[in-house]
C-alpha cells in the first residue's frame, strides 16, 4: 500500500459526491450517503497506515540490503558493496517512516541494478538470494494482508 | 448523449426518415473504454424500423491512456472478411462535437463473455465446452496471425525493426507507461524489467498481435466463440506474444488450463499445426514475464490518474491495495517464488 490514507478517503468521499449521491432518489439513503462523506471529511486527516506492518517491511529490507552487501564483499566486489551499503545508510538515516519506506525501496532497485551489472561475475546467483527472497516475501506479506484481488475482475472487460 | 446521437445517426443512417435514438444503455462496467448499447429508430417505406447499434467512446482517462480508438476501427474494418471473428465495424467519429470524444459504430454480436474467474473452486467450462472453445481460440489466433497486414493496409500500424526489434519496442512502450505513473520505487517490477531488457529474444516473423487475447475478451454463442473482442492494443509485433499473454497465470487462476481453456502443451501444439508456425518456448517465456510486467504498468497508470483526481473510479485506488498480487505474479513469472 503506497496512497496515503488521506488520498484514498479523500477518493472515496468525492465518489459518493459527485457519481453516487445524483444516483441516489431515496431521502433515507440520500441521508446515509451525506453521514459517510461527513465521516470520511472528519477521519480522512487522522488516520495513518499500521506503524507495525510497515516496520515489518523495512526491517526485511535492510535484512536483504545487508546480506547481499556482505556476499558482495565476499565476491571481491568492494565497490558494489559499498554502494549497496550507501543506500542502506542513506535510507536509514531518513527520521519519517514513509520517507524511509521509500528511500528503502529505493536502495532495493539499486541494488537490484548492481546485481544486474555484474550479473555474470561468479557467484552472483547466490549472492543475489537475500533481494529476491526478501521480494518473494514481500508480495506475499502483500497478498495475506489483501482482500479478494479486483485484479481477476478485469477480465470483464 | 441522445439528442446529440440522433443527430448523428440521422446523417449515418439518411436517407431514411425520422432517425430517433431510443434508448442509450451503458453496456459494461469495463476498466477500459465507454461501451454503449444504441436502440435506433427510423421510418421507411411508411414502416417502422429499427437498430441496434454499439457505440465504443475513447475514454479521458483510465488503465491505457493516452487513448486513440482510430487503429482498432481501422483494423476491424481491414479484417473484416477474413477467418478471424470479430464484430462488423461501420462508422469513425473524431469531431468532438458529437459525444465530448471520439468513438465508432459497430454491430451487435449476439452472446456472452465468459469470465476467467473461478467461483468456489468450479471450473469456469465443462470439459466439453472447454475443449471445443480452447479449439475456436486457437483457430482465431492462428488466423488474426495469418493476415496479411501489408496487403490489409495496415502498415500505419508501425512495424518493428528486424531482430528483437519487435520486443524492444514492447519492454519500451510498458516502461514507458511505468515511468509516466510514477510513483515510489517497485523493486520487484526493476527486477523483471532488468531480466527482459538482458533476454530480449529476436522475433522470426511480424504479424498482427491482439495484445489482449485471453478468456473475458470473447464472446460465446451457441458454444463457440461468436467474435474476438477489446482490440485497443492491436499493433504490430512478435506472434508469441499473443501467446505469453494468453499463458499469464493471472487469467488462469488454480486452473491448470490457459485462458481456462487449454493445456499449455496443447496451445502449443494446435497454435503449430494451424499457423504452420513453429512455437518458441524461450519467446512465450519472455513475452509471459513481459505480460505481468504489462499488467503492472496498466495498474499503475489507472492509480495514477487517481492520484492526480483524472478519474473518479475507485476501482483505480484498488489497484494499490492489490500491488501484492501483481508483485507476487510477477515473482512467480520471473520464477522466484
Amino acid at each position: 500500500m503506497r496512497l496515503p490514507p488521506a488520498t484514498v478517503l479523500a477518493g472515496v468521499a468525492r465518489t459518493l459526491e459527485e457519481d453516487v449521491l445524483p444516483a441516489v432518489g431515496d431521502r433515507a439513503a440520500r441521508g446515509l450517503v451525506f453521514t459517510a462523506i461527513e465521516v470520511l471529511a472528519n477521519v480522512q486527516d487522522l488516520v495513518e497506515w499500521r506503524a507495525d506492518v510497515r516496520d515489518e517491511e523495512l526491517s526485511g529490507a535492510s535484512a536483504a540490503l545487508a546480506d547481499f552487501a556482505g556476499r558482495l564483499e565476499a565476491l571481491g566486489l568492494h565497490a558494489e558493496s559499498a554502494r549497496v551499503r550507501a543506500g542502506l545508510l542513506a535510507a536509514k538515516g531518513e527520521t519519517e517512516r514513509e520517507a524511509r519506506g521509500r528511500a528503502l525501496d529505493g536502495a532495493l532497485v539499486d541494488a537490484l541494478i548492481v546485481a544486474d551489472g555484474a550479473h555474470d561475475s561468479p557467484g552472483m546467483v547466490e549472492a543475489v538470494a537475500p533481494l529476491r527472497r526478501h521480494l518473494v516475501n514481500q508480495a506475499l506479506r502483500d497478498v495475506m494482508r489483501t482482500q479478494r484481488p479486483l485484479l481477476n475482475r478485469i477480465s470483464q472487460g | 448523449m441522445i439528442d446529440a446521437l440522433t443527430a448523428y445517426f440521422a446523417r449515418r443512417l439518411a436517407p431514411r426518415a425520422g432517425v430517433q435514438v431510443l434508448g442509450v444503455t451503458r453496456m459494461s462496467e469495463g476498466f477500459s473504454q465507454e461501451t454503449f448499447r444504441v436502440e435506433v429508430g427510423w421510418r421507411e417505406h411508411d414502416r417502422e424500423e429499427r437498430g441496434t447499434y454499439v457505440v465504443r467512446r475513447q475514454p479521458a482517462a483510465g488503465l491505457l491512456e493516452p487513448y486513440d480508438t482510430e487503429p482498432e476501427f481501422r483494423v476491424l474494418a481491414a479484417i473484416a472478411g477474413t477467418a478471424v471473428r470479430a464484430p462488423r465495424v461501420f462508422w469513425y467519429e473524431r469531431d468532438p462535437a458529437v459525444l465530448e470524444r471520439p468513438f465508432y459504430v459497430m454491430e451487435v454480436v449476439a452472446g456472452t463473455v465468459p469470465l476467467p474467474v473461478m467461483v468456489d473452486g468450479k471450473p469456469v467450462f465443462t470439459d466439453a465446452e472447454r475443449i471445443r472453445l480452447g479449439e475456436d481460440f486457437v483457430a482465431n489466433l492462428a488466423a488474426l496471425h495469418a493476415v496479411d497486414w501489408r496487403a490489409a493496409g495496415l502498415d500505419f500500424l508501425g512495424a518493428p525493426s528486424a531482430g528483437d526489434g519487435a520486443a524492444s519496442r514492447e519492454l519500451a512502450r510498458w516502461e514507458g507507461y511505468i515511468d509516466r505513473a510514477s510513483g515510489p520505487p517497485r523493486p520487484v517490477l526493476t527486477e523483471a524489467l532488468l531480466w527482459l531488457r538482458r533476454s530480449r529474444p529476436t522475433a522470426d516473423a511480424t504479424t498482427l498481435v491482439h495484445g489482449d487475447y485471453r478468456t473475458g475478451n470473447f464472446l460465446v454463442h451457441d458454444g463457440r466463440i461468436a467474435a474476438i473482442l477489446d482490440w485497443e492494443m492491436i499493433h504490430l509485433g512478435d506472434p508469441m506474444e499473443d501467446l505469453g499473454w494468453a499463458c499469464m497465470a493471472l487469467w488462469r487462476g488454480e486452473s491448470p488450463y490457459m485462458c481456462h481453456l487449454l493445456e499449455r502443451e496443447r496451445l502449443y501444439a494446435r497454435y503449430e499445426e494451424l499457423s504452420g508456425q513453429r512455437v518458441d518456448p524461450e519467446r512465450v517465456r519472455f513475452y509471459e514475464v513481459l505480460a505481468t510486467v504489462k499488467m503492472a504498468a496498466i495498474m499503475l497508470t489507472g492509480l495514477h490518474a487517481f492520484r492526480e483526481g483524472r478519474t473518479r473510479d475507485l476501482r483505480m485506488a484498488l489497484f494499490d491495495h492489490q500491488w501484492g498480487y501483481m508483485a507476487a505474479a510477477i515473482a512467480n513469472a520471473r520464477g522466484l517464488l
